[in-house]
């Protein structure tokens, strides 16, 4: 009898439970994620839907003339051609909207924007009958470059307000690549 | 005077340790990525002012990453792939999965799966038009061009 009191007495009702093993394994898994950690930069994006290439109508622009103005733009097609003419170091060097050439000095970023008010007047002109923007661009330029062109055309809107939605690239012809004052020997 | 407790162990208590590495572990899950597998870091993306935001959870329920180095090589998961079979590959699947989800779907259809360009700033513009005009040729419309943001930058 005293001896079943002794046993009650040291048992008790406590009961431990051994947190090592189960430590250990959170540590495993923790150091599973620490080393698997990847931080992805966060990008961002321009949406396009591009067409079969085979079904724009390319025309080779002929040699732009110099200077600009304001003119309505009608082939009798839906698109107007922005030919991007890049330098050797794949940068802008001329950029032409049909037949205009639009801008050749200046820094690119000038460039741009002088296409940019180029653009907007056209688009705001309420006698064009494009809705399509389609891009022929120098086989040597620079992504960098063709992509910053591409963000400012998707920005442009029409007169009525909606936003160009037509927008596409394509190569230019190889001999039309060479810089402008590469072929009219400048 | 002498309890039948022996007073000289002293065991550190692992509850708080356990709890804490239970939250990190939660903090690491959280933040898991597995997208970073298909974008090859080393490229430099172009820093455009307004490139807006991939939409969240729209992204890469149908897309293929492309990353084009300023070589021009096309890389898929890491691995270098040839442009023009990888191209044909991928249509041909991507067209088998569309008249499996919609039986009207017909060759030719413009494909219901989007194209993930990541090409770096310095590629030139002929290398990324092969690999465009490739994809386009089998069907693919939707293009995703990828870039910084002037703020990410």
């Amino acid at each position: 009898m005293s001896r079943r009191k002794q046993h009650n007495a040291s048992s008790g009702d406590e009961v431990k439970l051994n947190m090592t093993a189960m430590l250990d394994m959170a540590f495993q898994l923790l150091a599973f994620f620490v080393l698997t950690f990847k931080p992805a930069p966060v990008e961002e994006q321009i949406a396009m839907r591009m067409p079969d290439p085979s079904r724009i109508a390319i025309r080779t622009p002929p040699p732009p003339p110099v200077g600009g103005g304001v003119e309505p733009v009608d082939f009798g097609s839906q698109q107007l051609t922005v030919s991007l003419y890049p330098d050797k170091a794949g940068e802008l060097d001329t950029i032409a909207v049909a037949t205009t050439r639009v801008a050749v000095d200046g820094t690119q970023k000038q460039k741009i924007a002088a296409l940019h008010l180029d653009l907007s007047r056209k688009f705001a002109h309420p006698g064009n009958s494009f809705d399509k923007v389609v891009l022929m661009v120098g086989s040597t330029m620079r992504y960098d470059t063709v992509i910053q062109v591409m963000d400012m055309c998707s920005q442009l809107k029409f007169a009525d307000g909606t936003q160009l939605k037509k927008l596409t690239f394509v190569e230019l012809p190889v001999v039309a690549s060479h810089t402008l004052s590469e072929r009219e020997g400048i | 005077m002498s309890g039948s407790v022996d007073s000289d162990s002293a065991e550190p208590n692992l509850v708080p340790i356990l709890d804490m590495v239970f939250q990190l572990i939660t903090f690491f899950m959280l933040v898991m990525n597995f997208k970073s597998a298909s974008m090859d870091l080393n490229l430099k993306l172009p820093v455009v002012g307004s490139a807006r935001p991939a939409p969240e959870g729209k992204e890469d329920v149908n897309s293929i990453v492309l990353n084009i180095d300023p070589q021009g090589i096309l890389r898929v998961q890491g691995v270098e792939r040839n442009v023009k079979e990888f191209s044909e590959e991928e249509g041909r699947v991507a067209r088998m999965h569309a008249k499996a989800a919609n039986s009207n779907f017909k060759d030719g259809d413009d494909l219901p799966v989007t194209v993930v360009i990541r090409a770096d700033k310095e590629t030139k513009f002929a290398l990324l038009y092969r690999v465009v005009k490739a994809f386009q040729q089998q069907g693919f419309r939707f293009f995703n061009y990828k870039a910084m943001s002037e703020v990410g930058s």
